[in-house]
């Protein structure tokens, strides 16, 4: 993890689990496993089994957890749900859907 | 006569080779002799190019696609498929005894039973061998089979229901019958190598998206994937007893490498000092190693079952003559 001025970035090759990450996070390559998004920037690295609280999803992959109130931009959804609880399978995703909005 | 649809959500092609032996050779004739038409379905969730019709003859193939997008949309989609009932058999279960699951059928002579749960989870209906009534379940309305997540403003403690159990609930409420066989009785029949698959898959989505070493970290410290590791090395014993082929290789051919090797996996175990979790992983590589070896026997060979505990040898040479009586 890099702690710069503004941003921590979390790096490729890292590993985070049951962490909580604020709106000056940016992922560039790390695993986070049951962690909590909110606010930041991922841009690449896997979200595993998390809870996507709000921040901006640009790349990487997303798999099994939840993408509440968070802005898709790009990236690769594994399945995972959405802020209701329902389950968008592999390839769909909430940003897709017109129940969820998550802008 | 009453048509059965025997179906799966595979996504590697080597387990579905074992699962695809069992129910061609003593699955679906059993269902034949009970006086059913029998048909498999496959459902290549990925890797399509690994399932030849050469090394599955005798199954359909359904792909994925739109409205059947993943394993969790595929228990939905084969309620499509025109038959009287379906035989929900996940790719990592197996039966010992297939005239023993065609017995549940009389269950279905009381118009209210919807499925009878031959695997059940905790003691409650689960999919990993389900047999249903189609038409009850098309009732529900779209999707009925899709898993969700309840309350999930309190992630990580809301309530989270696997595919088929909000089915289960509207089905109870809607007076019809969803029957599970108990554990002591569904653990004699069958063998259920859980969350085997899965692992491989998580495996592959990880290294895919961090780095080829990103599994391994997550491995290494996520105490959740040591028993399907264990499951997989048990597997590939049997495969390669079988094939002669190595199971589970990653991109470069070594065995397990898509899953965990041996010797990762007693690199995890080592580090446990918890005499309680060590304690539960022993039973539950003992089940797996008891289920291993009866399937062994059942294809008449002989296969090596290596030792994950230090001091675990005496207990495998137990298992194994237990096994052959």
């Amino acid at each position: 993890m890099e702690n710069g001025q503004n941003a921590i970035v979390l790096a490729w090759g890292e590993l985070y689990r049951t962490q909580r990450f604020g709106p000056n996070t940016v992922n560039r390559g790390a695993v986070l496993f049951e962690c909590e998004w909110d606010g930041g920037r991922f841009e690449s690295g896997a979200f595993v089994a998390g809870f996507f609280r709000s921040g901006e999803f640009a790349g990487g992959t997303f798999f099994g957890g939840f993408f509440c109130h968070g802005i898709w931009l790009g990236g690769t959804w594994e399945g995972g749900f959405d802020r209701h609880g329902r389950y968008w399978p592999r390839g769909e995703n909430p940003a897709q859907g017109a129940a969820c909005s998550t802008s | 006569m009453q048509h059965l649809v025997i179906a799966s959500p595979h996504r590697y092609a080597d387990l579905a080779r074992l699962w695809h032996r069992w129910v061609m050779r003593d699955v679906a004739p059993a269902f034949r002799r009970a006086g059913l038409q029998a048909d498999v379905t496959i459902f290549r969730d990925a890797n399509s190019e690994q399932f030849t019709p050469e090394l599955f003859p005798g199954v359909a193939f359904l792909d994925n696609g739109a409205g059947m997008r993943d394993h969790n949309d595929f228990y939905d989609a084969a309620l499509g498929i025109d038959c009287d009932l379906l035989f929900f058999l996940d790719s990592d279960t197996f039966l010992f005894d297939a005239d023993w699951a065609c017995r549940h059928l009389e269950a279905f002579a009381d118009p209210e039973v919807a499925s009878v749960s031959l695997v059940s989870r905790k003691g409650r209906p689960a999919m990993f061998a389900l047999l249903c009534r189609r038409a009850a379940y098309r009732e529900l309305g779209p999707r009925p089979f899709r898993c969700r997540y309840e309350f999930p403003k309190d992630w990580p403690n809301g309530v989270s229901l696997e595919n088929g159990d909000a089915a289960t609930r509207e089905l109870i409420k809607r007076g019809k019958k969803v029957l599970a066989v108990g554990l002591e009785e569904s653990a004699q029949y069958t063998a259920n190598f859980r969350s085997s698959t899965a692992l491989r898959a998580t495996r592959e989505i990880i290294d895919a998206a961090a780095g080829d070493g990103a599994f391994d970290r997550c491995f290494r410290r996520h105490r959740a994937y040591t028993v399907p590791a264990h499951d997989n090395i048990l597997l590939g014993c049997l495969y390669e007893a079988l094939y002669g082929e190595s199971f589970a290789p990653d991109r470069e051919g070594k065995p397990l490498g898509g899953s965990a090797t041996l010797e990762d996996l007693q690199r995890v175990v080592a580090a446990i000092s918890d005499p309680d979790e060590i304690a539960r992983l022993r039973e539950r590589f003992r089940r797996s190693r008891q289920a291993i070896l009866r399937m062994a026997t059942r294809e008449g060979v002989a296969i090596p079952i290596p030792a994950v505990f230090f001091d675990e040898e005496a207990e495998v040479r137990e298992v194994a003559s237990s096994s052959a009586d």
